[in-house]
């Protein structure tokens, strides 16, 4: 592309030593309809290029929405001078050519090329499925469709020269139930590269008001020891500070609960956690990361023992480990950090409702406030909603009470983990079983 | 170099010379030049075009959003400056209001014929037959509620460097238990216009300074990481009164004395906040639910409760968008409602809630100029700027004094709410358990959950030491604001889930 040739020699004739230019551009529709008609449509070609300037080993970025030649001289003239003055700055070098890159099937825009008027029929559908779903529904708060279709380039002065092509689909909704002056929301969120992997609109509709009329009206319990089991949704308490604990920068630099833990065992046997940026159709799925590297599976954690952390390129290179392809940008504009990709607990082969039918005291745990797990000390503390459990039966809807538990005792306890995963978003888990967490009331 | 803002003005004024300049645009920016390039692009006759395709197929009003954001950041981190940053960011948005629906589309830059064809993706969201006429522009000045002396853009990045190295110095020589400082530096200039079909014209260029102080803390495989930030819109002279330095030993301290914390007690208690971004309790537990769209949808439990008791007699709330320079302050909101102070609750009675244009409209209230949005890539929506608990008559000192045992909650790290069933949550960062009236010992690990109607009903002290803290809001869309409280005791209602 011109465009990004221009950006390298420019950077290159004002001293860079190494220089990358990242630029998408994007087509973006937006939809929500509620009571039945289009509450707002937003369409868009968002998007933009960012530049990384490395001149005597330290760095500086820039991000721009207008590439005018105007604009692109006078950042990249203020790049150079402000790399000079990051000091302190150990920059990793960029990286070198990629050749092979892998087709994961995260392009198919057919449904984006679908009129809108279908896709708005398609939501209308949803909203009435939803409103009239049960006699406890009190209303849909309305269904939301995002499509995006983006294309990368990632370019740098090594060589490097590489671009894919992606479609994102989104549906979110949200149902609340009313029962007695009381008001519970089911909330349903959904991604998709290939909007034919989305479950079927009866399916999305149960899923999510089904939460809302298990839960509303829910009342406290005694306070004490209860086994919990977590349902996939409630599972992501646990998966979010996992995700931050195995962040290469926060390990290294001790602010998480699995610092110095490299190799050894601190987790139930049964525990096995991957991160899986080349899981064809993934809906973080990429032929490579946001620094070039190509996309591979990653283990983080198996039989419960502390197997590898997740870096990029400056990480690594502190870590004097190779980069696991994890540099991740939230947009254009972002600073390449590390995250996940499909970040996922490995299912078990336990069936959720044996689970329950075996559960003495319990609480199966459908939503939770707060963070739950806590990357940096291990404890997990959160507000619930579920549904109590005894001796195998479904008791009652529970409400205003804490879930807490000690650092070791989440992911030393896990009891069991069912075998109901499914991709829709980019943090993912079966049901989990633990045996023994506190909640207070 | 930055790029001084009078230079910038003088490189836009050679392009504007050759375009035709509005009259509005001129008046406003003075005889200097007809403006950055991104309005230079457009004369009065070209907007009134933009704004009447948005209306081609009927509508309530069309507004057109245009932004222009010049920003820096960089981050010291492990004693070394990293992803210094810059960045320029600028675009516009094209609105159709019909009834409570948006239509919208966005374009990066100022192309004027991608400027009209978003007018008419726009348009589709209306179904009218008839096209609606454009009313002639009235321009609108803007309030002088953001000041700036030193305008950030006029101070080198080594100046803002070095006042961050100090502060890292401080707050790595405060104990030998710190691990760990990550200071964040940004700032912000963002230019914003609006011109809607009603005739509304307005114009600003407020600053943004945003420093985040995190210290990481580590004693006998105990961590605690302390957080202190600075924000708000003004120039450089905010550091004159904001110690940076300071700012660093705090979150130093609060590091390393909650490495002797105990485990949170669990169960109900009396709960004492500190003056503050406790606030951020209320704004969370019952702000959200008092803004117009979700009053209106009937997703908020204060629904049809105007006029209601709905908290203890001590419980005023107010939201005020005009308070001089604050970090939810913005002279006009992102519709072009000018900053006012609204008072929500009275002495416990509903009086108002926060609405947009169209949240106004359809409750039959004036607008309230809390129409604001993430950038011009999103419509606006009915949003929170400072919103704050009045003073009571109280000494902060007689409240925990006269508190035989209990929980009192220095910082919390965050939380959320869920307006339809009205549960909040926190995360507490720092706080101590109560004893006999004293604060006793620091405890970590405590969530406190509860619903908003039950904290405003027991909230039976305030003190009179109000004080705004500063934050980012999550809607869908992100954007700064402050919360604020005096010191408050909730006797009831707040549930503290520990770990013991």
């Amino acid at each position: 592309m011109e465009l990004i040739k221009r950006i390298l020699d420019k950077c290159v004739s004002v001293g860079a030593e190494q220089a990358e230019v990242y630029n998408i551009s994007q087509k973006a529709l937006n939809l929500t309809v509620r009571d039945g008609r289009v509450e707002a449509i937003t369409k868009s070609a968002p998007g933009g290029a960012a530049i990384r300037f490395i001149s005597a080993g330290k760095s500086a970025f820039a991000h721009t929405t207008d590439i005018s030649d105007q604009a692109i001289d006078e950042l990249i003239s203020r790049l150079s001078k402000l790399a000079e003055k990051t000091i302190g700055d150990k920059s990793a070098d960029m990286t070198d050519p990629l050749t092979d890159i892998s087709d994961l099937d995260i392009y198919n825009p057919s449904y984006a090329d679908v009129p809108t008027d279908r896709k708005i029929e398609y939501l209308k559908n949803l909203d009435q499925l939803a409103a009239h779903y049960d006699p406890l529904i009190k209303q849909s708060n309305g269904v939301e469709y995002n499509e995006t279709i983006t294309t990368l380039n990632l370019a740098n002065t090594n060589g490097l020269d590489v671009s894919y092509d992606s479609t994102l689909y989104k549906i979110w909704l949200c149902i609340t139930a009313a029962k007695n002056d009381e008001m519970f929301p089911g909330e349903g969120e959904y991604y998709v590269r290939h909007f034919d992997d989305l479950p079927n609109p009866e399916d999305i509709v149960d899923q999510t008001a089904s939460t809302a009329i298990q839960l509303v009206g829910g009342t406290t319990v005694e306070s004490g020891d209860y086994e919990i089991i977590f349902t996939p949704e409630g599972a992501r308490s646990i998966l979010y500070g996992l995700a931050y604990a195995l962040n290469g920068e926060d390990f290294l630099k001790g602010s998480s609960f699995l610092a110095g833990k490299l190799g050894k065992k601190f987790a139930d046997s049964i525990l096995n956690v991957y991160d899986d940026a080349s899981m064809l159709r993934g809906v973080a799925s990429r032929p490579f990361d946001d620094e070039g590297i190509a996309s591979k599976k990653l283990t983080l954690i198996e039989n419960g023992t502390l197997k590898g952390v997740m870096y990029d390129m400056k990480t690594a290179a502190k870590a004097d480990a190779l980069s696991t392809a994890s540099a991740y940008r939230k947009d254009y504009f972002s600073y390449p950090e590390i995250s996940y990709s499909n970040l996922y607990i490995a299912p078990g082969k336990d069936k959720v409702e044996d689970v329950i039918a075996s559960c003495k005291k319990g609480i199966i745990v459908k939503t939770t406030q707060g963070w739950g797990l806590n990357s940096v000390t291990g404890q997990y503390s959160a507000g619930i909603n579920g549904i109590l459990v005894r001796n195998g039966q479904r008791i009652k809807p529970v409400a205003n009470v804490t879930l807490a538990a000690g650092p070791d005792d989440v992911l030393k306890g896990i009891g069991a983990i069912c075998d109901d995963l499914t991709f829709f978003r980019r943090l993912n888990s079966s049901s989990i079983m633990i045996k023994k967490m506190k909640v207070g009331a | 170099m930055t790029i001084d803002r009078r230079e910038f003005l003088k490189r836009t004024a050679a392009i504007s010379a050759a375009t035709a300049c509005s009259p509005w645009l001129i008046s406003i920016l003075g005889n200097s030049a007809c403006g950055p390039a991104i309005k230079a692009e457009f004369s009065e006759t070209q907007i009134k075009s933009i704004l009447s395709n948005a209306l081609g197929r009927g509508g309530d009003f069309s507004e057109i959003y245009i932004e222009k954001v010049s920003s820096l950041s960089f981050k010291m981190s492990e004693q070394a400056f990293s992803a210094a940053t810059v960045g320029l960011a600028g675009g516009l948005g094209v609105r159709t209001v019909d009834g409570e629906n948006n239509g919208y589309a966005y374009i990066n830059g100022k192309d004027y014929s991608k400027a009209l064809e978003a007018a008419a993706t726009a348009a589709y969201i209306a179904y009218g037959a008839k096209a609606v006429n454009v009313a002639a522009p009235i321009i609108t000045p803007a309030p002088d509620t953001i000041s700036v002396k030193i305008p950030v853009e006029s101070i080198p990045e080594n100046q803002k460097m070095e006042l961050v190295r100090k502060a890292e110095d401080a707050a790595r020589s405060y104990d030998p238990s710190v691990r760990q400082v990550d200071i964040t530096y940004y700032d912000q200039v963002q230019k914003r216009i609006i011109a809607n079909s009603n005739g509304l014209r307005i114009e600003n260029e407020i600053p943004l300074i945003w420093v985040v102080i995190e210290v990481l803390a580590e004693k006998n495989n105990v961590r605690h990481q302390g957080r202190v930030r600075l924000s708000a819109h003004q120039g450089f002279e905010f550091f004159d009164t904001h110690d940076i330095v300071a700012g660093a030993i705090e979150a130093a301290k609060e590091a390393v004395t909650m490495l002797d914390a105990r485990p949170a007690p669990s169960g109900k208690m009396p709960v004492i906040m500190n003056p503050g971004w406790g606030g951020v309790l209320i704004h969370e537990a019952v702000g959200h639910g008092l803004e117009g769209d979700l009053v209106f949808k009937g997703s908020s439990i204060y629904t049809n409760k105007l006029g209601q008791k709905i908290g203890s007699s001590l419980v005023t709330l107010i939201d005020d968008s005009s308070w001089p320079n604050a970090r939810g302050t913005t002279g006009f909101d992102d519709e072009g409602t000018l900053g006012r102070r609204n008072i929500l609750i009275e002495n416990g009675i509903l009086k108002g809630f926060m609405h947009d244009l169209i949240s106004a409209k359809k409750l039959g209230a004036n607008p309230t100029g809390n129409g604001r949005r993430e950038s011009y890539r999103y419509f606006p929506i009915p949003r929170m700027t400072n919103t704050f608990l009045a003073n009571g008559q109280a000494n902060p000192d007689d409240i925990i004094a006269n508190t035989p045992s209990g929980l009192f909650v220095r910082a919390l790290s965050g939380g959320s709410v869920d307006t339809i069933s009205g549960q909040f949550n926190f995360v507490v960062r720092e706080a101590y358990a109560i004893e006999n009236g004293k604060i006793a010992y620091p405890v970590s690990g405590a969530t406190l959950i509860g619903k908003g109607i039950d904290v405003l009903l027991n909230i039976d002290a305030v003190g009179n030491d109000l004080e705004l803290g500063v934050g980012i809001c999550g809607k869908g869309q992100w954007v700064p604001v402050t919360a604020g409280m005096p010191t408050i005791r909730v006797a009831d209602g707040i549930l503290v889930g520990g770990t013991t």
